[in-house]
């Protein structure tokens, strides 16, 4: 096992009994009872009003007059705010290009332009339609095509190329062009945006906030409210889902709600309704892709020249970051000799996109998985032959666009593997066979891989902080500036230290995240929750073990080295104490029984003017195979089977893990197929409510499910030799896509020999698919 | 002391009432004077504390709002039932227990259901988690007096087809579904909540109703008087004296005029304390008979009678049919919106006044005691408008059951399976004779203002013999040419709209592929393998396996 060239083997834990264990989420005995508490719940302290927000109905307009005379007459209604009373600068967003409230440009059909402070939300939101805005309707931007024409940017254009791909086009076997357009996504965590804002003594301000990012929402807050960041305390127990939904834009309504407490005096409530959070709030950017590609007979890829648009919305939000990382996974798991990237960040007047699961990947894995079929279907290959052939391998097959050495590429293994174990041979011979004789329903059939640049982008945001405290009874407890989404991270992070300090883990609390704890802490974001946090708290719990070691050993007269702590004993040579006692006797003799714990994750530098260096720690890789079934006659589509290898390094909550991927991928699939934006022709977003957007069900989910774990640890030192899982399997949705993609084909058959292509983009609705076969 | 003929409360001003009873819980509320249109999940979170519950849309689409209610059936019977919280009126709870997933656990454990989700990694962020509970609740108490702890995939799936999880991609919770009655039924059974309800019972009075509109902790929201009747000639007699009074059944669409609108709708009628209105029965129908021959009979189904039983009542009788009744919204949608209430209601995209047309089903309407007879195709006069006159409401439809001889197909397309609003729908009723089609019924969806019959179309596929064995291989190729006809009529005789769930075009390309199937599905059902998805389904699998 302690091969030297795998550095992260050689520190696994080896005495561990609850990490690589699987047990239930923290909080789940609290979920199923209905007794876990979201900010919505904790009880209102007396005389709590509420803020409801008035949206613009116009996309581009200038704002002349707000009537506000109507509305405070209603029942209810205690005062009603415009940008004229704001207590602090009017500027918010995480690119500070965002108005608190606008003063006189309205960018978008959703945005707030003022708010209605009532005594319960009801009266807010009545009185929130009551409000009458006089705005002036300017000529808007709303797609990417006319954001492109405009040269309407929220960030300049950014333009990455290796290798010389002008001569590798001109000498290439054979060049297609082509187009990929990938529609946006709404995160749609159940529980909506919502803060509680409490205001305190001496102009303090505590904000119960459902974010992903305490810390930015605590900068924030205090930049509107004109005070130093030590008078906004934020707290957060748990949101009811994120997905990056709010890892931004859970700012905006905490700075609402504070806004609304500050002006008060009063607790002040936000929560938007489904409407309004849809209308709002910023969603997964829409994309568009064009290229030129290159490549040989076996449909090796030569060179690629590509367009990348991202429809960013009316401010930058995280758009910078997020179209970076489509660059970054352009390649996905593909070696690419010459690339040139040009990519657009369009301003549109519609909601600011923003993060969600994947950041930006998803839509640059979009374009080349395309690429992929593209080629098969141009040379007549089977797709899964041409992915394999443009496989990062061996040097000089190993560099990616962006200067990054793979080193840890477990892909042509884990395909070969997972090829095996779905019997994709005999399911293609199968298919084909059927299609012959099926008249309407076609069947198809597509295993397509995953690679996952690990860590922020922007380095500076690799850190992390945790405190851990054990207390003279024997428990413990353990803060860290992450937050817990659904994803398991608080369970993760008490697996750790419980296993570090030798304890079991029913006697590990965690507790809220809470900025007075841990400050400056990274939003949980980029699947680096645990890596981060989970390092930072295991080397505060490392401490205070190697405290009790050292008075142990002291006390005892033995070697350091001869002391451990595990299951709630403490060994030495011939001894074996109880941890409690031993806990209470280091009390006595003055040990600190609290530490802090801080991390930074090695390796890693990227310069953002060359777009060069190595952004990421290491890579999570995995593939699925699925088999899907269309109806021609009506374009709908059902997934058949899943098939799913992923690789989490070694996993400390098998069940977490799989839940992650499993979720994930059906996260993915909904983007791919049922989930669809529509807009209409003012601006309006038209599908605001899952009355018309439509998330997969449970009867989406395929009937055959299966998810194994690649059976070896991160080959980087990582806690517990782990891997990141929050959002490479997203990805996996791709294969679903194909395989639909692979159905489409089969029914086009003979009838489009001369451009066997399948003219599909995404979402496959059922509109689009019956489209793609006739066209 | 309260006066028991309705008669008596005619009159505005002396109007009799009393409060709203029912248990939440083990805790017997008394609601007085509360707004008509408060929902039971305002009433939960806001007035009870119960956090529970939790809001995620107020339109009844995604359940985290889930409780289960529980009432008694005719034969006194405890019926549990999820119902989305965010869309029904707290009065309607009058007389009913309400359950959240607090209620039903136990104070130092879990019930048996929240033990699956828990042992099965069903939960991740948990918002929506209660609602699944909840949910999966009904289903177990239904398995219990069955006796039965098998839970099939398809039970669980249908079972938790209102509930919507972002983060698990659900296959934890339909494993939690399908095992939760497997360790031995535990939990209090409903022997107390009998009790409960026959106490509540018989202590109910004839008729009760609200004054007193203004509340002081929704003001602004207080405005009407919830009427819930008990016999059909009290709710006609409200009806005639308060015409402008807003019928309410499953509130499964007013709902959300309230909580997505905040409209005002004034007094509201309520369907569901009339017995008789609850009922389903066969009766003789001329219509039936003019349609489809001597001796077809009709199922006359009440105006209080939920979609969920009404569906159970029609299933056998519609062997085709079984994915058009689950692809109907979702079974707590279904457990409160009723038949009538969607034929009523008249909207272009409803799911029953299409299959209804096909049928030839009619409506019974009530004014006052009297009662007329219309086919459905009839009812409708454009956007939401119908025949009623005021004082007049639809008592009753009648479905026929043409019998073995006439194919019935319903197809419904839409961007997802569950829980999901028609792009468009067609049903075909078709009589074969002698290899031909000989007669046939059209009803479509999505594709005017009103649910449509399909005049032109039915003409032209009368007479059309019926696919033969050759055909299956070459469907798109080798159509008669009458077929192509009937296609093309499809196409001529609507002009659909762009929207959000289709364009026209593809609403009218569907429609011409959908009577294509109608017709397809004429002939021997091996001839044309792989019809439709879901028939398919478990070969599919199968093969893919």
């Amino acid at each position: 096992m302690n091969a030297p060239d795998r550095p992260g083997i050689l520190n696994l834990p080896t005495n561990a009994k609850s990490c690589g264990t699987s047990p239930a989420h923290e909080a789940a005995h609290l979920h199923v009872s209905g007794r876990a508490l979201y900010v919505d719940d904790v009880p209102e302290p007396r005389g709590t009003l509420f803020v409801a927000p008035v949206l613009s109905t116009v996309a581009h307009g200038r704002l002349r007059a707000i009537d506000v005379i109507a509305a405070c007459a209603l029942p209810g209604v205690v005062r009603i705010v415009t940008a004229a009373d704001l207590p602090g600068a009017n500027v918010v967003g995480s690119a500070q290009d965002e108005p608190v409230l606008p003063a006189e440009l309205v960018q978008y059909v959703g945005q707030p332009i003022a708010l209605v402070i009532a005594r319960s939300a009801k009266a807010a939101r009545v009185a929130a339609r009551a409000v009458k805005a006089d705005i002036e309707v300017l000529p808007a931007i709303l797609d990417i095509d006319a954001a492109l024409l405009a040269e309407s940017w929220v960030l300049p254009p950014v333009h990455l190329v290796e290798g010389d791909v002008s001569a590798a086009l001109t000498t290439s076997p054979h060049v297609i062009k082509g187009e990929f357009v990938v529609g946006g996504q709404e995160q749609f965590y159940l529980e909506g945006q919502v803060s509680l804002a409490l205001p305190g003594e001496d102009g303090t301000m505590k904000v119960l906030s459902s974010t992903q990012h305490p810390g930015e929402v605590q900068h924030w807050v205090a930049h509107a409210l004109h005070v130093p960041s030590n008078a906004v305390q934020v707290e957060c127990r748990r949101m009811g889902g994120g997905f990056g939904g709010k890892e931004t834009q859970a700012g905006q309504v905490a700075v609402w709600a504070a806004v609304a407490a500050c002006l008060t005096q009063a607790p002040c409530k936000m929560r938007l309704d489904r409407d309004d959070d849809f209308l709002i709030t910023g969603k997964r950017h829409h994309f568009l892709g064009r290229w030129t590609v290159g490549f040989d007979d076996a449909g090796r890829i030569r060179g690629i020249d590509m367009l990348q648009a991202a429809g960013c919305g009316f401010s930058a939000d995280l758009s910078g970051p997020i179209a970076d990382r489509a660059i970054f996974h352009t390649d996905n798991a593909y070696f690419l000799p010459a690339i040139a990237i040009h990519s657009f960040r369009c301003k549109t007047h519609t909601q600011s996109n923003t993060a969600f699961r994947g950041f930006g990947g998803p839509q640059g894995v979009a374009m080349i998985e395309a690429i992929m079929d593209d080629i098969a279907r141009h040379l007549a290959l089977d797709p899964l032959q041409v992915r394999v052939v443009n496989l990062y391998g061996e040097a000089p097959r190993d560099r990616t666009p962006y200067g990054m050495t793979v080193e840890d590429n477990i892909l042509p293994e884990l395909l070969s593997t997972l090829t095996f174990e779905s019997a994709y041979a005999e399911r293609r011979a199968a298919i084909a066979k059927w299609n012959e004789t099926s008249p309407v329903i076609k069947r198809g059939l597509a295993i397509t891989p995953v690679k996952f640049g690990i860590s922020f982008t922007a380095t500076m945001f690799n850190q992390a902080g945790a405190l851990v405290n054990l207390y003279t009874d024997g428990s413990v407890t353990v803060n860290h500036g992450g937050t817990e989404m659904g994803q398991g991270l608080h369970t993760k992070v008490c697996q750790i230290v419980a296993d570090t300090l030798g304890v079991p883990f029913a006697v590990v609390r965690i507790t809220a995240t809470d900025t007075g704890k841990v400050p400056n802490a990274s939003a949980t974001a980029a699947s680096s929750g645990t890596d981060l946090n989970g390092r930072a708290a295991e080397f505060a719990a490392i401490e205070i073990r190697d405290r009790i070691r050292r008075y142990v050993a002291q006390a005892h007269e033995v070697a350091f080295e001869d002391v451990s702590i595990s299951g709630g004993e403490v060994h030495l040579p011939g001894v074996v104490l109880e941890f409690v006692k031993v806990v209470q006797a280091a009390y006595a003799a003055r040990v600190a029984l609290w530490s802090d714990g801080y991390y930074a994750t090695p390796k890693i530098h990227y310069d953002r003017v060359t777009m060069r260096g190595r952004p990421f720690y290491y890579f999570a890789y995995g593939a699925a195979a699925c088999e899907v079934a269309i109806d021609t006659l009506t374009g709908e589509t059902r997934l058949l089977s899943a098939d799913i290898l992923h690789d989490v390094g070694r996993s400390i909550n098998p069940a977490i893990d799989i839940g992650q991927i499993e979720g994930g991928f059906v996260q993915g699939v909904g983007w791919l197929t049922s989930e669809e934006l529509v807009w209409k022709a003012d601006g309006t977003l038209a599908t605001h409510a899952p009355s018309t957007y439509k998330i997969p069900t449970a009867g989406d989910v395929p009937a055959h499910f299966k998810v194994s774990l690649w059976p070896e640890p991160n080959r980087e030192d990582n806690v517990f030799g782990s891997k990141a899982v929050g959002e490479p399997p997203f990805m996996l949705g791709f294969a679903a896509f194909h395989a639909i993609r692979d159905a489409v084909a089969a029914a086009r058959g003979a009838r489009h020999a001369a451009d066997r292509r399948v003219p599909l983009s995404a979402p496959a609705t059922p509109e689009a698919v019956l489209r793609a076969l006739k066209d | 002391m309260i006066p028991t003929s309705p008669a008596t409360f005619l009159g505005d001003s002396d109007m009799p009432t009393r409060p709203i009873r029912f248990w939440h819980g083990d805790t017997l509320v008394t609601l007085d004077q509360v707004p008509p249109t408060l929902t039971v999940l305002e009433w939960l979170r806001e007035g009870a504390g119960c956090a529970a519950v939790k809001e995620g849309c107020a339109e009844g689409d995604c359940g985290a709002c889930t409780v289960a209610v529980t009432r008694l059936d005719a034969q006194g019977v405890p019926q549990v039932r999820a119902v989305n919280a965010c869309i029904q009126f707290v009065a309607t709870l009058d007389g009913k227990v309400v359950q959240t997933a607090k209620d039903i656990a136990p104070a130092h454990g879990l019930h048996p259901v929240q033990q699956a989700m828990v042992d099965c990694h069903g939960s991740q962020c948990g918002f929506c988690t209660p609602g699944f509970v909840m949910s999966m609740y009904a289903l177990y108490e239904d398995k219990r007096a069955a006796g039965d702890c098998a839970v099939s995939r398809e039970e669980a799936i249908q079972t938790i087809s209102g509930n919507l999880c972002r983060c698990t991609g659900y296959r934890p919770i339909v494993d939690a579904a399908r095992g939760m009655c497997e360790g031995g039924w535990q939990g209090p059974d409903m022997g107390v909540v009998r009790d409960r309800l026959m106490q509540l019972a018989s202590q109910d009075d004839a008729v009760f109703g609200l004054t007193e509109p203004v509340d002081a902790r929704f003001p602004g929201h207080g405005e009407g008087r919830f009427f819930a009747p008990r016999s059909l000639a009290s709710f006609a007699a409200l009806r005639a004296a308060y015409p402008a009074s807003r019928i309410v059944a499953g509130s499964t669409d007013v709902g959300l005029w309230v909580t997505k609108q905040h409209k005002k709708i004034g007094d509201v009628l309520w369907v569901g304390g009339v017995a008789e209105l609850d009922t389903m029965r066969e009766v003789v129908d001329p219509f039936a008979v003019a349609c489809w021959g001597e001796g077809t009979a009709s199922i006359e189904v009440g105006a209080g009678v939920s979609l969920s039983r009404a569906w159970a009542r029609l299933r056998p009788h519609f062997p085709d049919c079984g994915e058009y009744f689950n692809r109907f919204a979702s079974t707590p949608v279904r457990n409160a919106g009723t038949l009538v209430g969607n034929v009523a209601n008249g909207s272009p995209i409803g799911d029953c006044p299409p299959w209804l047309i096909a049928l030839g089903a009619s409506v019974v309407l009530h004014n006052a005691g009297a009662e007329r007879i219309v086919a459905l195709d009839e009812f409708y006069t454009g956007y939401q408008k119908n025949i009623l006159q005021p004082g007049e409401f639809v008592r009753a439809v009648r479905v026929p059951l043409p019998g073995a001889g006439v194919k019935v197909n319903a197809w419904k397309v839409s961007k997802r399976y569950e829980q999901d609003i028609t792009a468009v729908a067609v049903v075909s009723a078709t009589q074969v004779l002698e290899g031909r089609v000989a007669r046939v019924r059209i009803g479509v969806g999505g594709m005017a203002a009103v649910p449509s019959r399909a005049p032109l179309t039915e003409i032209a596929l009368t007479g059309v013999p019926v696919p033969g064995a050759a055909s299956s291989a070459s469907v798109q190729t080798h159509l008669p040419a009458q077929v192509g006809a009937a296609m093309q009529a499809v196409r001529d005789e609507f002009k659909p709209l762009d929207d959000l769930r289709a364009s026209a075009a593809y609403r009218s390309e569907v429609a011409a592929n959908l009577i294509l199937r109608s017709w397809l599905g004429l002939g021997a059902v091996r001839d044309v393998p792989a019809l439709i998805l879901s028939d398919m389904l478990p070969v599919l699998v199968e093969a893919s396996t």
